[in-house]
């Protein structure tokens, strides 16, 4: 108490009152709940849910004020909250993605724009140049040539057919540059993701490999809780990303080429590569669509692989994956992963 | 004062002030602030940020500050608690050097 | 030293720049700066340097500043104690007293850092909390325990909780605590600070638990809301009668002065030293609330 009327809280979404509480509030602001957040907090007036806002990894999401209480201490009782929680997990680079009207209440609070889509998202971060930074380190690795390539993967995990792709490209360019996804939303780590994929090009000498960073946007970390109409969220996460790798990744790096590797089974990821071959020719960027390697008529892709081993047909992954990956699962720390995609299989069941 | 990591104290409530401190390679102190009261106060808050980072000996570091109209004495204290944050020495400050 | 007023001590949150800047113009006579409960563990060290500065800096002119620390069974005790000396802090409030060993051990420090900075030695005060039962049974032991000390407090919250009970309205459950440590006070000649109200909206309760502390003999209680010191001036507040009476005291005496008598009658009654002390304190309330001019 102590004069202060009101009290910041951790919400325990799974609790059933609450989280209907936290629903209506982010409806009120025209905003949906997003299922993936690691923690969440309220500002509460006596018992009262004002305020609330989430966390997930390194972005603040679900940010939402009732109307009665918008203008006064609540946001910055809640922004301070969730920044100091961010800084104590030791997450000093925080990005917020929102839509453009609440774009001024962010400023406010110490936010910048990073890049716009008109009407739709607006990215913002709490470095005044965070991006500038960022481009200034990258220009550092920059190569001199006529083609210069750009992949974006994850490689969960590394698979000859990520190999054929960067192979192909490679060859094909002066120089190649792959970005690896680093957030953690896939089954196998980043550290171990960009081992493997390290190990597994070894020999190619025209390749640089980078690690994908808060600039990357991928689809498993673009939030959507501000989007009204749900159809839309994989346009508007596309031309996000578009627009910063074509505004200033790949002029930063000379990249005037994309290689995308054809998508037969995920319509998402599909259409992400079809919006990506209308967007970046416009920022001179030449979209190649690479049709998936086979072997014996399969295709070989990373989703394979990992349900191959989920059900501990490790030999099958012996052919679709390079020797180094194979070695790495057979080490101990390969089995310990091998093990987790068997338990949270069996749990989907 | 060796800076380790990043450090950072204060809200973003009124009359408080939200102060980050980071090492930079580059030379010198550099602030960047946003201010309610920027364009009475900006150079105020400038100066005491600076006098105080002068204090504990701190150099070569970016300043990244959002104040609600914060009284000095409690600029001093943000700053003074995000450097000892920064060089990880929360609880052995030296009060005689304040 | 002029004898202090202490009917309320506000609290305030140590961590909050707001509250510390304008605590002291809503009148309380003591501010206590909280670095104890209400700061969480990850901000003790945010909140004890805002507290420093603040005191250093900020003028609040009469009103006496007392600092609640840490216990020195925390890593934050020690710290709090060298920083609020060095700062200009009036009084030190150590929580939880429970022996005089624990007002001895902060004493030790207070002198300590008191030898190695510019403050007189002796300058900071002390105050005690007294929360716990072996706290209440040890109260003379640490009401005397320091020249020090100006006080000691009860806190009930913890006491209640140890008593296996909870707080009532009518507050019989406190009234064994609320005697020992008021007795303990006054022979040791300190002051006794009741415990806060937390229900800062039930002004007809926080009024009927100020009426049963002033009748007990408290000096004060503590507050945690602006909103409940006008209750207490009002409630300690002497009537105009008690006010007329006790300046006709003063004046007997004033006369029996100067006429060189040594017994001194007002009315045909015997005006003894408890009457005399009586009649200052409430001229000190009177002019405390306003209604007596200074020197009167």
């Amino acid at each position: 108490m102590m004069f202060s009327d009101f009290q910041v809280n951790q919400i325990d979404i799974s609790e059933k009152k609450i989280r209907e509480e936290v629903i209506k509030l982010l409806q009120q602001n025209d905003l949906s709940i997003d299922t993936s957040l690691e923690l969440m907090i309220g500002v509460f007036d006596a018992e009262k849910l004002i305020a609330t806002g989430g966390i997930k990894a390194n972005t603040l999401r679900c940010i939402a004020v009732d109307k009665k209480y918008q203008g006064g201490k609540a946001l910055n009782m809640l922004m301070s909250e969730l920044i100091k929680l961010q800084y104590r997990r030791n997450i000093n680079d925080i990005f917020l993605f929102t839509k453009p009207s609440a774009k001024n209440s962010f400023e406010f609070m110490g936010f910048y724009v990073v890049e716009e889509i008109d009407g739709s998202v607006v990215l913002m971060e709490n470095r005044p140049h965070g991006l500038k930074e960022y481009l200034t380190n990258l220009s550092k690795l920059r190569v001199e040539g006529n083609k210069i390539s750009a992949i974006v993967m994850n490689g969960n995990p590394f698979t000859l057919g990520h190999r054929y792709l960067i192979e192909r490209a490679a060859r094909e360019s002066d120089h190649l540059h792959v970005f690896v996804l680093s957030s953690e939303e896939s089954t196998f780590p980043y550290e171990v993701r960009m081992n493997l994929i390290n190990e597994g090009t070894k020999d190619i000498k025209n390749l640089t490999i980078h690690k994908g960073g808060d600039y990357i946007i991928s689809n498993a970390t673009f939030p959507s809780y501000f989007i009204k109409e749900k159809s839309d969220i994989l346009h508007i996460h596309t031309m996000l990303d578009a627009k910063i790798f074509g505004k200033y990744i790949a002029p930063c790096l000379g990249i005037n080429r994309r290689y995308v590797g054809e998508e037969p089974y995920c319509e998402t990821t599909n259409m992400y590569n079809q919006t990506l071959k209308k967007l970046l020719p416009k920022y001179g960027i030449k979209v190649i669509e690479i049709s998936r390697k086979t072997i014996d008529d399969v295709y070989i892709s990373a989703s394979n692989v990992r349900s191959f081993i989920a059900k501990g047909e490790i030999d099958k992954v012996k052919s679709l994956v390079p020797n180094s990956t194979y070695s790495f699962l057979t080490t101990e720390e390969g089995q310990q992963l091998i093990n987790k995609i068997k338990t949270s299989l069996n749990k989907r069941h | 004062m060796e800076i380790i990591r990043t450090g950072m104290a204060g809200t973003m409530e009124s009359s408080d002030i939200n102060v980050v401190i980071e090492k930079q390679e580059a030379k010198g102190i550099k602030i960047y602030l946003n201010s309610s009261v920027e364009k009475q106060f900006g150079d105020q808050i400038r100066k005491v940020i600076l006098e105080t980072l002068e204090d504990l000996k701190v150099t070569n570091v970016v300043v990244r500050a959002v104040d609600r109209g914060a009284l000095d004495c409690t600029i001093r204290a943000r700053v003074q608690s995000a450097v000892m944050r920064a060089a990880n020495k929360e609880n052995e400050l030296d009060w005689e050097v304040l | 030293m002029k004898k202090r007023l202490r009917r309320t001590m506000m609290y305030v949150p140590g961590n909050n720049p707001n509250m510390l800047a304008e605590a002291h113009i809503y009148g309380a006579d003591s501010l206590m700066f909280d670095l104890e409960d209400s700061i969480s563990l990850s901000e003790k060290d945010s909140a004890r340097l805002l507290v420093y500065n603040a005191i250093k800096s900020i003028d609040y002119g009469e009103t006496e500043i007392v600092v609640r620390i840490n216990g020195l069974d925390t890593p934050f005790g020690r710290n709090d104690i060298k920083a609020m000396v060095r700062a200009g802090a009036d009084v030190i409030r150590l929580p939880k007293t429970e022996t005089a060993k624990d007002v001895l051990d902060v004493e030790e420090i207070i002198e300590e850092v008191e030898r190695n900075s510019s403050r007189p030695i002796g300058s900071t005060k002390m105050m005690a909390a007294i929360e716990s039962p072996l706290g209440v049974i040890n109260a003379v032991e640490i009401a005397k325990a320091s020249s020090r000390l100006i006080g000691i407090a009860i806190g009930a919250e913890d006491f209640v909780t140890n008593m296996k009970t909870k707080r009532s309205p009518e507050g019989i459950e406190l009234l064994y605590a609320r005697s020992q440590i008021l007795i303990a006070a006054r022979a040791a000649g300190i002051c006794a600070l009741d415990t806060v109200y937390s229900d800062v909206n039930n002004e007809e309760g926080f009024r009927k638990e100020v009426k049963l502390i002033k009748q007990l003999g408290f000096d004060g209680k503590s507050i945690i809301n602006p909103r409940q010191i006008a209750p207490v001036h009002e409630i300690y507040a002497p009537t105009e009668k008690e006010i007329e009476h006790s300046k006709r005291v003063i004046r007997a005496i004033k006369e029996a002065e100067e006429k060189g008598l040594g017994v001194v009658s007002l009315k045909g009654k015997m005006v003894d030293k408890p009457i005399v002390e009586r009649a200052e304190r409430i001229l000190e309330l009177a002019r405390a609330c306003g209604m007596e001019k200074e020197g009167e």
